[in-house]
């Protein structure tokens, strides 16, 4: 088994025997999340990226060119859901980054806050992404913007958000699912249709597809004007 | 310079262009806590009144779905404001959380449980029957109802069991037991037999908790199905928010999305409510047209007892009755 760091600060690569994964650094070592391997080297401890349960990390074996979250960076997740890929996004940005993390769902929140009492990077907001100014007075500019939340108006909610919050220059990075908008309709037609929205608002730095290991589903990497 | 004045959740801030802040009202954490978007009108008012004495050209700004400049937002970078807003974040939201509970959960909670019970009970009746068919496989065989299956071997021993379904004893091919073997098997069926009153108490106590927070669902749809409605449609408010078309067709969600993929498939026609009385009543070509037909009422019930109104099921009812005939 071995470690190595990958070309995105932050995030590393883990060796073990023929199969390779991404990780990020374990803020909390000891710590799992949602059942995910950890590994350890040296003084280090790594939490496996599952590609199948995360989007980011699928578009990292996708080969995606850009994630544009870094050390340091302050994050609004919108759908964040119980916590598991913020629980990596935290890892990444590290103790002296920061996540707003945002979902709607009582009960998915309910195990957000267990996670956000554990690092102290993690801010739980129980809101809807749809209604920025509830949230408002919780936080602060931001570098990157993430959202997953598959639902019909996801790309004006996405870039909404990116307005209201995401400075000059910052990443966002928008989760689609395309059957979240149309269930009747060709995955690759809506998807061209995003990024038309997209492209009159915010330039598109990468896409990926996630197939085979999200059916259906591509990220968008954007870069505010 | 351009100077804003802008009140979150930490206090009222006066904010210029270049993301500095240049005077503060901070709030007490308490009062940060409360209110789900500002902490108390009143106070953020007083100190956003001082702040424009102090500085009339400053700009006031309040928040909303619009936002506010970038700059203003930039000025809570720091750590210091970061580990602020967590603790308030985490307070609110564990509040939220609190409140985010209604009765109607408890519906759903139990009746699913329910659904739970009846999944764990079928596995263990069925291996009950295996066991106890090796001592008596003709009564075993003949009753099929697991309940009564259940209580009567606790009830009677073979040889009275085997005179009631008139086979000759002499002749069964069950394998005489012991009567430990008997009381090992009599612990199981007893323990189980409790699950059948659980079940029952856990349906009449869904039937309570309905009859406030839901009687006219309840009165249409009866406690089982109706507390099923309000499972998938995830509680009595988004019930309340469905149009007819999609309540006739909860339950079906699986056949729906296969044919809304792939049109070979056919729609669905019901789901849950195929199991009402009305529905399993009506000649095969009507059950459509029924189904439709108490899906309407149902939406019209749901929307009465989310904005708690009063009791129209009998009216409800009797317009369904007078179209399809007399259902129980
Ligand atoms: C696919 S899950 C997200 C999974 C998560 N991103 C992860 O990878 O760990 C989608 C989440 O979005 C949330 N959601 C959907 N619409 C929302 C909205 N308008 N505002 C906030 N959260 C929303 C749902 O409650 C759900 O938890």
């Amino acid at each position: 088994m071995s470690v190595s760091p990958n070309k995105f600060q932050g995030v590393y690569e883990v060796q073990l025997g023929k199969k390779r994964f991404f990780a990020t650094k374990n803020l909390v070592p000891g710590r799992r999340v949602y059942g995910e391997d950890l590994v350890r080297e040296r003084d280090c401890e790594y939490r496996v990226w599952d590609a199948t349960r995360s989007k980011i990390a699928a578009a990292l074996v996708k080969g995606i060119s850009q994630i544009g979250i870094y050390p340091e960076s302050k994050v609004l997740y919108l759908g964040a859901s119980s916590g598991t890929t913020v629980s990596h996004v935290s890892d990444l940005v590290g103790k002296d980054g920061f996540v707003f993390a945002v979902d709607f769902a009582p009960r998915s929140t309910r195990d957000l806050v267990f996670l956000a009492q554990e690092r102290l990077n993690i801010a739980p907001i129980l809101a809807d992404a749809n209604h920025p100014g509830q949230y408002l007075p919780l936080l602060c500019e931001v570098d990157a913007v993430v959202q997953d939340i598959a639902q019909r108006d996801q790309v004006s909610i996405f870039l909404k958000n990116c307005r209201v919050f995401l400075k000059q220059g910052g990443f966002g990075i928008l989760s689609v699912k395309a059957r979240s908008i149309d269930v009747t309709r060709k995955p690759n037609l809506i998807f061209k249709e995003v990024r038309a929205q997209l492209e009159k608002n915010i330039t598109i730095v990468d896409y990926r597809t996630l197939d085979p290991l999200e059916k259906d589903h591509c990220i968008f990497v954007c870069k505010k004007k | 310079m351009k100077s804003w004045i802008y009140c979150n959740a930490l206090g009222c801030f006066v904010i210029d262009e270049n993301k500095k802040i240049i005077n503060s009202l901070p709030f007490s954490e308490e009062a940060a806590v409360q209110d789900p978007v500002l902490p108390e009108a009143g106070k953020t008012l007083d100190a956003q009144m001082h702040l424009q004495k102090k500085y009339p050209s400053a700009e006031l700004i309040v928040p909303s779905d619009e936002g506010v400049p970038l700059v203003v937002l930039a000025a809570f970078n720091d750590k210091k404001f970061l580990e602020k807003l967590r603790v308030i974040a985490l307070k609110r939201t564990k509040q939220k959380i609190a409140q985010s509970v209604r009765r109607d959960a408890l519906i759903v909670q139990a009746i699913n449980e329910v659904d739970e019970l009846d999944t764990v009970m079928n596995m263990l009746v069925k291996r009950l029957r295996e066991w106890y068919g090796l001592h008596n496989p003709e009564f075993e065989h003949a009753i099929d109802d697991h309940q009564r299956f259940v209580q009567t071997i606790m009830d009677d021993d073979r040889t009275s069991l085997l005179k009631k379904i008139k086979v000759d004893e002499r002749y069964a091919m069950g394998a005489p037991f012991a009567k430990e073997d008997i009381e090992a098997l009599m612990r199981c069926a007893k323990k189980i037999a409790s699950l059948y009153e659980l079940r029952a108490d856990l349906i009449s106590y869904v039937e309570n908790v309905m009859e406030k927070e839901c009687p006219n669902v309840l009165e249409m749809c009866g406690t089982s199905i109706g507390a099923k409605l309000l499972s998938i449609a995830g509680g009595l408010e988004r019930l309340s928010r469905m149009p007819a078309s999609t309540i006739q067709l909860l339950g079906a969600e699986k056949a729906l999305f296969r044919h809304l993929r792939n049109r070979s498939y056919l729609p669905p026609k019901y789901g849950v409510i195929i199991q009402h009385p009305l529905v399993a009543k009506v000649k095969k070509n009507d059950k459509g047209k029924a189904a439709r037909a108490l899906a309407d009422k149902i939406a019209i019930a749901a929307k009465v007892d989310f904005f708690k109104g009063k009791k129209i099921a009998p009216d409800l009812k009797k317009q369904l009755v007078d179209r399809f005939g007399e259902y129980s």
